[in-house]
């Protein structure tokens, strides 16, 4: 395990069950879902709803636009979440070491 | 769980619009069309292969099913769906694509009729509408490639493999001509040879080297692993062969063996820039794919081998000659892109039709699109045929060589059949 250790989550009251909705976005080539692969760097409530800070495997990845879309689907259908905003990161850069576990 | 302080968000660089699904499609399918038929023209001239015939025309038909009909074709199809996300150009003009596709294949069919017939005004015809279908490709690839937002070494590899198509073309074209004048005289050994190795180390290998940058690190997780390998591997083969392509009008002979070499150690550069990923790898297990993919350059290795004394020793025996050949076009490239088909073309499929509705109902993942067992054992019937093609060739066993046919032939065919039932996939 030579690389960088991922970002943990904000802790924050609610925040464990945005983790939880965005346990059902898949990556549909690795078959992880965001969270688990450790896309999610962060996820803050702002006045007005959500913020997920969020990476992807790699920059330009071919899978970004369905991704942010099926995150945004989900936690829009949460109730009381409010506004939904991801934002983008490429720093730090995502590495395997990220992944938290296959099983 | 820790807190953090979330990154500055960034914006999202939106990838450029890529072509319809059509496009990279119709290439991807066609191409398969042609592994299977290639396969099995390797079982119709097994003998000539063994006997070391890689002069034979009909052992060059075959020959041309691979590289233009499958390699080709295939590199085509994946570069139309690549280049707009992986470096955010856009292919400006659609519908040329279509226009490349049709001359392409249409001019392969004449081609390798032609040659495999003995007719040599359909092989002279088949040239014409061939080269002009890849020259227009180039043309349009070149075009995508200027309209890049990012120009990193994938950017590098794909712009020098570009120019060596135009170089490979013209020579193939030459050869083309010769069937009909014979102006070349026995200079066309000479020209055959640059015209292999430009098309396989300046276009087809040179366009891996690339590609693989992106690729592999996403199939195999294996991020962040060096890359100095790899970029090596760029210069080494663009030197090459440049080299190469400059040696039968402009540099003296004596030339070609420096730019043989730096094919060479640009092609194990490669391989060990491709190790690195492989021993990386966060994957629990490799899928179908990239199981071929290893075999693949695991019979790159073995053309290396095999190349540096088919190539350079004066009078080798023409069944090395012939092993490394197929090594090289049938092993080491045929079975990376039979490899990446594997993952290419299923991906595709989910992302065009099966991404949009992932959010309103339950969808496959990708490698759910198609059958694994059935894949493995397609994957295990090509590698098997192709590293048993190889060395029944260099034992001279035409028996065995058909049986290495057969089976490569079988494998081609299941993995037809089964990415055509990927691409007629849609959501229940």
């Amino acid at each position: 395990m030579n690389g960088p250790a991922g970002p943990a989550f904000v802790v924050h009251p609610g925040a464990a069950g945005i983790a939880a909705a965005l346990r059902r976005v898949v990556d549909p080539e690795v078959g992880l879902d965001v969270v688990r692969l450790g896309l999610v760097y962060g996820i803050e409530w702002t006045g007005e709803g959500v913020r997920v800070v969020h990476t992807f495997t790699t920059p330009g990845c071919p899978l970004a636009a369905h991704l942010e879309r099926a995150m945004r689907a989900t936690l829009e259908a949460l109730p009381q979440v409010g506004r939904v905003e991801l934002c983008y990161t490429a720093e730090p850069a995502w590495h395997p070491d990220m992944i938290r576990g296959w099983g | 769980m820790d807190p953090i302080a979330a990154p500055a968000p960034e914006a999202v660089a939106a990838p450029a619009p890529g072509v319809p699904l059509r496009v990279p499609a119709e290439h991807l399918l066609a191409a398969l069309g042609f592994y299977a038929a290639g396969g099995i023209g390797l079982w119709v001239v097994a003998p000539s292969l063994a006997r070391g015939g890689y002069a034979d025309p009909r052992v060059a038909a075959v020959a041309h099913l691979f590289t233009l009909g499958w390699i080709t074709t295939s590199i085509m199809g994946a570069l139309y769906q690549l280049l707009p996300v992986a470096l955010g150009g856009r292919f400006p003009w659609p519908r040329l694509a279509h226009v490349t596709f049709a001359l392409h294949v249409v001019g392969v069919g004449l081609f390798v009729f032609g040659l495999a017939a003995g007719r040599t005004a359909l092989v002279v015809i088949g040239a014409g509408t061939l080269g002009t279908g890849l020259l227009l490709f180039a043309a349009h690839l070149a075009a995508a490639l200027r309209s890049t937002a990012r120009r990193d070494t994938t950017w590098g590899c794909l712009a020098a493999a570009d120019g060596f198509l135009v170089v490979a073309v013209s020579l193939g074209a030459l050869l083309a001509l010769n069937l009909r004048t014979g102006f070349l005289g026995p200079g066309r050994f000479l020209l055959i040879a640059l015209h292999l190795h430009v098309a396989a180390a300046g276009w087809v290998l040179l366009v891996i080297v690339g590609v693989s940058r992106r690729l592999l690190p996403m199939f195999l997780l294996s991020h962040g692993v060096t890359e100095g390998p790899g970029r090596a591997a760029a210069w080494l083969l663009a030197l090459g062969a440049g080299v190469l392509a400059l040696a039968h009008h402009v540099l003296p002979l004596a030339a070609m063996p420096a730019g043989g070499g730096l094919l060479a150690a640009g092609a194990a550069a490669f391989l060990w820039q491709a190790a690195l990923h492989f021993r990386a790898r966060r994957r629990p297990s490799l899928d179908p794919g990239m199981r071929l993919v290893a075999v693949a350059l695991a019979l790159l290795a073995v053309a290396l081998v095999l190349g540096v004394p088919a190539m350079l020793v004066p009078g080798t025996s023409p069944r090395l000659a012939t092993a490394y050949v197929a090594a090289l076009v049938v092993g080491g490239l045929g079975l990376f892109v039979a490899g990446h088909q594997y993952k290419i073309l299923p991906f595709l499929v989910w992302h065009h039709r099966f991404g949009p509705v992932a959010s309103e109902r339950p969808v496959p993942m990708v490698a759910e699109l198609f059958a694994r067992g059935p894949a493995l054992v397609a994957a295990g019937l090509q590698a098997a045929g192709a590293a048993a093609l190889v060395g029944a060739v260099l034992a001279g066993s035409a028996a065995v060589t058909r049986a290495a046919a057969a089976s490569l032939a079988c494998g081609a065919l299941l993995q037809a059949v089964q990415l055509a039932g990927v691409a007629r996939r849609r959501p229940a």
